[in-house]
């Protein structure tokens, strides 16, 4: 390649590079003259527990207050109540929370003990990377979960609170057309025809899909065949509906809209990109067919009961980690231009690569799909020290092949020619292992395709990327021995 | 083949195994021990573990106009106390309130007794946040669930094949000799990372999924690395297996740990999970510098034995024709031309010690002696010496018409 073409390259690549890193890291700022402000990309991430907190709500018995709750009652009010640690439980009989003679009634133990395990069993399936379910003094539950589940349309607040609200919910799953219980008419129980719900995509509408046992599938062929009848009573179209407790869900149209031909229903519950909803009306819905409903009732938890709790790790933790991230870059900058000469300036500027590729990605290849945790940040760290040692590694095999004599052109292509199967094989080893963590669930899934994009753009800086700027960099130097920091033997000799 | 047949490096190895055995079985001892307790088998943090809570709630005029009154009066009760709390929530709305949250040995009844008088005081009517209403709530908080469906089984399922596909890489690539080693290094780096982070008792989040996983990741990184220096240095004399990585694992190790010494330096929170993870980094250098090496060296030893009966020996030569025709053949090749070739290859490598000099030597020794050729030639004349058998057969008549003809002649001279 020619002198001042590759000066010319050289001086474009630099200007892309910086203009992206600046968009990557550059802090938030108002930009003056408007209202709108500038954020970089690192600013754009879903962030973990541990980096950015979440939201936590109480899901309190009915007939069982908080102690706060207590203290704003009117006196003659709080003599209702009777002291249990830091809660506070309705001494009316009726309710069933105590007995008369003031004791914790045992129906109301094992029931809130059986929705406890189920409310356990519904965030368990929910996937959170980190999230929290724990009893209150015995009888309230603490719900904690990670401010990460944004998508385009609703916000992690949002999110979470949806969450909150459906997982709280202990009645039984009922099928009803017009008033009546078809579980009844048919003398079938729910679950014998229901088969499962799951979640269903389609032209960017997210579906509750339902599955149905035979016996299902003959009830729905016949609906659809007879159509919605009309109550002669309230002149009202009885479509056929799905319940939790008192609570309709989602009610089943008799067309094919809603009904295929296969008798499976597919009802347009959400747009796509609210599918986290219809995620958690699924996760519900199976547990209360499969489970039934408890004789226990939460308090409806309302928008302002939502808590949030800062990240575990600190306030500003992540500031703090990218300053520390900042330090190592500028080190291994600094460190492979000293020791390797021309050739650490083609490393630096794939670090610099790296640092861009990945930090868009983290950011771009999301769409709420998963959040940046510590493993983030440590699969991050880990192949910025690998693209660098990597790189050393080749400049050694260079440097080696320079003191048999050869020519620097054949060196440099001798030591990347006998490094190339070595980092292949680096690299190689490391998505096969990241593919194989796809196994895991939530967190170690998140994991294992953030270190992915980490393995996929280190070897793409290592194998491609490093070799193209050194090129156009050796191209541009003047004395190549000196671009590499080699000593020549003639220098040797004059010595 | 290796530098690990002396008796040194045995020793190495045998005590690098001793101590990760010993490490190994006493984590799984502590881990079960404390397990069976119900402390848990690692030592987990407060946020999984049961914790304690102080609630202090306000209307919202306090809390959006004098929070940082509230906040600095309950931190000069915990200091006072000496209590420290773990996380810190916050609601806003219409009821307000903070909660800090405590590890479950804290004792908050006298701290919030302490709060509630200096609210009491703060709210009276001297107090300078007159009229407010605050109260201080303490409660216990049993943790009931904080892993995913399954969580625990599908990541050691992830492991396995993690384990699984590095060894069919590495088998594919160098052999299943070295695809063994390389898998046993992966698990090895990942198993002393787990055994470390449990008998340390280093507090564990949820995070810790991610040491792991990242230990498997770079143990496998550094074993594969380690077997394709391994396999480079085969094919040379002065093969280097033990430490032969060493120039690049130890540079990723060095750099990886102090980039986290830094994060968990400037980032105080994350100082635990920095910590296994330097843990994690160590332990995969172990594996890749020390595991994959002592266990590859048994193996190729084992495998460099294999009985000298399956080699090829050639035909069996039983002919006395034949076998004076090879005799001579070797005694041809065994004389002055295999000299000759070595004393010109010595010749040459001291007239150019370069490789490609030295090859071009040896292509030109080959065009001067060529070996083969001259040895066919001496088999042919060897074979023109040594007849073949019908011209065995043949000479034997002729000596036989010879001999007959003389007896012939003799007869007659006799008479």
């Amino acid at each position: 390649m020619g002198k001042k073409k590759s000066i010319v390259l050289m001086v474009l690549l630099t200007i892309v590079i910086v203009v992206l890193c600046a968009i990557t890291v550059v802090p938030s700022f108002a930009i003056p003259g408007t209202v709108k402000k500038w954020n970089p990309v690192i600013s754009m991430y879903d962030l973990g527990t541990d980096l950015d907190g979440g939201y936590y709500a109480y899901y309190y018995p009915n007939g069982v207050i908080s102690e706060a709750e207590y203290k704003n009652l009117e006196s003659e009010d709080q003599a209702d109540y009777q002291n249990h640690k830091g809660l506070y439980l309705k001494k009316d009989a009726e309710l069933g929370v105590l007995n008369k003679d003031g004791t914790v009634s045992k129906d109301f133990e094992e029931n809130f003990a059986k929705a406890t395990a189920e409310i356990c069993a519904r965030y368990s399936a929910k996937g959170y990377s980190d999230y929290r379910v724990s009893i209150v003094d015995d009888y309230a539950l603490a719900i904690y979960v990670p401010a990460s589940e944004t998508t385009e349309s609703q916000s992690a607040f949002q999110s979470a609170y949806t969450t909150f609200g459906q997982f709280a919910k202990t009645g039984a799953l009922e099928i009803k057309m017009g008033d009546a219980l078809v579980e009844e008419r048919l003398e079938y129980e729910v679950d014998e025809i229901i088969k499962d719900f799951s979640v269903y995509t389609k032209n960017e509408v997210a579906f509750v899909q339902v599955k149905f046992t035979d016996v299902g599938k003959e009830m729905i062929k016949t609906y659809k065949e007879e159509g919605a009848k009309t109550n002669e009573e309230t002149n009202q179209t009885e479509t056929l509906k799905i319940l939790i407790g008192e609570e309709t869900v989602f009610e089943i149209q008799a067309s094919d809209e809603h009904i295929t031909s296969k008798n499976v229903v597919r009802v347009p519950f959400r747009y796509e990109t609210e599918k986290n909803d219809v995620e958690t009306m699924v996760i519900l819905l199976n547990s209360v067919l499969n489970n039934g409903g408890f004789d226990i009732e939460f308090n409806t938890v309302s928008n302002s009961q939502v808590r949030t709790y800062a990240a575990i790790a600190g306030e500003n933790v992540l500031n703090l980690i990218y300053i520390a991230l900042a330090v190592v870059l500028v080190a291994l900058i600094v460190f492979t231009i000293v020791k390797m000469g021309g050739f650490g300036v083609s490393c630096a500027y794939s670090t610099v690569s790296y640092l861009i590729i990945v930090a868009m990605c983290y950011a771009f290849i999301s769409g709420g799909v998963f959040e940046i945790t510590l493993g983030s940040i440590l699969m991050f760290l880990v192949g910025l020290v690998l693209v660098n040692v990597m790189n050393m590694y080749v400049y050694g095999a260079i440097k080696h092949e320079a003191e048999l004599g050869k020519t620097l052109e054949s060196a440099v292509k001798g030591g990347y020619r006998k490094t190339m199967m070595g980092v292949i094989d680096v690299y190689a080893v490391a998505a096969l292992g990241a593919v194989a963590l796809l196994v895991g669930v939530s967190g170690v899934y998140t994991f294992a395709l953030q270190a992915l994009i980490c393995i996929v753009a280190g070897a793409f800086c290592n194998l491609l990327w490093t070799r193209v700027i050194n090129v156009m960099l050796l191209s541009a130097s003047k004395d190549k021995y000196k671009y590499f920091r080699f000593v020549r033997k003639e220098d040797d000799d004059d010595e | 083949m290796s530098n690990c047949q002396n008796k040194m490096v045995k020793r190495c190895a045998g005590l690098v195994a001793l101590v990760t055995c010993i490490l190994v079985i006493a984590a799984a001892v502590v881990g079960t021990i404390f397990g069976v307790k119900g402390i848990g088998v690692f030592n987990r943090s407060a946020v999984l573990d049961d914790v304690k809570t102080l609630t202090v709630s306000m209307n919202q005029h306090v809390y959006t106009n004098n929070l940082d009154k509230v906040e600095d009066a309950c931190e000069n009760v915990f200091g006072s106390l000496n209590v420290t709390y773990e996380i810190k929530g916050e609601m806003s709305g219409d009821e307000s309130e903070i909660i800090y949250v405590f590890d479950k040995a804290a004792n908050l009844e006298t701290v919030e007794k302490e709060l509630e008088n200096k609210f009491e005081a703060m709210t009276g009517d001297q107090g300078e946040l007159k009229g407010s209403f605050i109260t201080v709530a303490a409660n216990d908080e049993k943790a009931v669930e904080y892993l995913a469906k399954n969580y625990v089984l599908r990541g050691v399922i992830a492991g396995v094949v993690l384990i699984a596909a590095v060894y069919v890489y590495a088998a594919i690539r160098f052999g299943i000799g070295k695809g063994v080693s390389v898998a046993f290094g992966t698990l090895y780096g990942t198993l002393l990372t787990v055994a470390l982070v449990l008998l340390t008792r280093i507090p564990v989040t949820a995070s810790i999924s991610y040491v792991f996983a990242a230990a498997a990741l770079m143990s496998a990184v550094t074993s594969v690395f380690t077997m394709n220096k391994i396999a480079a240095s085969e094919k040379s004399e002065s093969c280097n297996v033990c430490g032969c990585a060493c120039k690049e694992i130890l540079p990723i190790c060095a750099f990886v740990c102090v980039g986290l010494i830094l994060i968990g330096a400037i980032a105080w929170g994350v100082k635990w999970f920095a910590l296994s993870a330097i843990i994690a980094v160590i332990a995969s250098a172990v594996a890749g510098i020390m595991g994959v090496p002592f266990l590859y060296a048994p193996i190729k030893a084992a495998a460099d034995k294999k009985p000298e009966k399956d080699a090829y020996v050639g035909a069996a030569k039983t002919s006395t024709k034949a076998k004076k025709v090879f005799t001579k053949k070797e005694a041809v090749k065994a004389e002055p031309v295999e000299e000759t070739v070595e004393e010109t290859v010595e010749e040459a490598a001291e007239e150019a010690p370069a490789e490609e000099t030295v090859e071009e030597t040896v292509e030109e020794v080959a065009e001067e002696a060529p070996v083969e050729e001259t040895v066919e030639e001496t088999v042919e004349e060897v074979a023109e010496e040594a007849p073949a058998e019908e011209t065995v057969e043949e000479t034997v008549e002729e000596v036989a018409e010879e001999v007959s003809a003389e007896e012939a002649t003799e007869e007659p001279a006799a008479e």
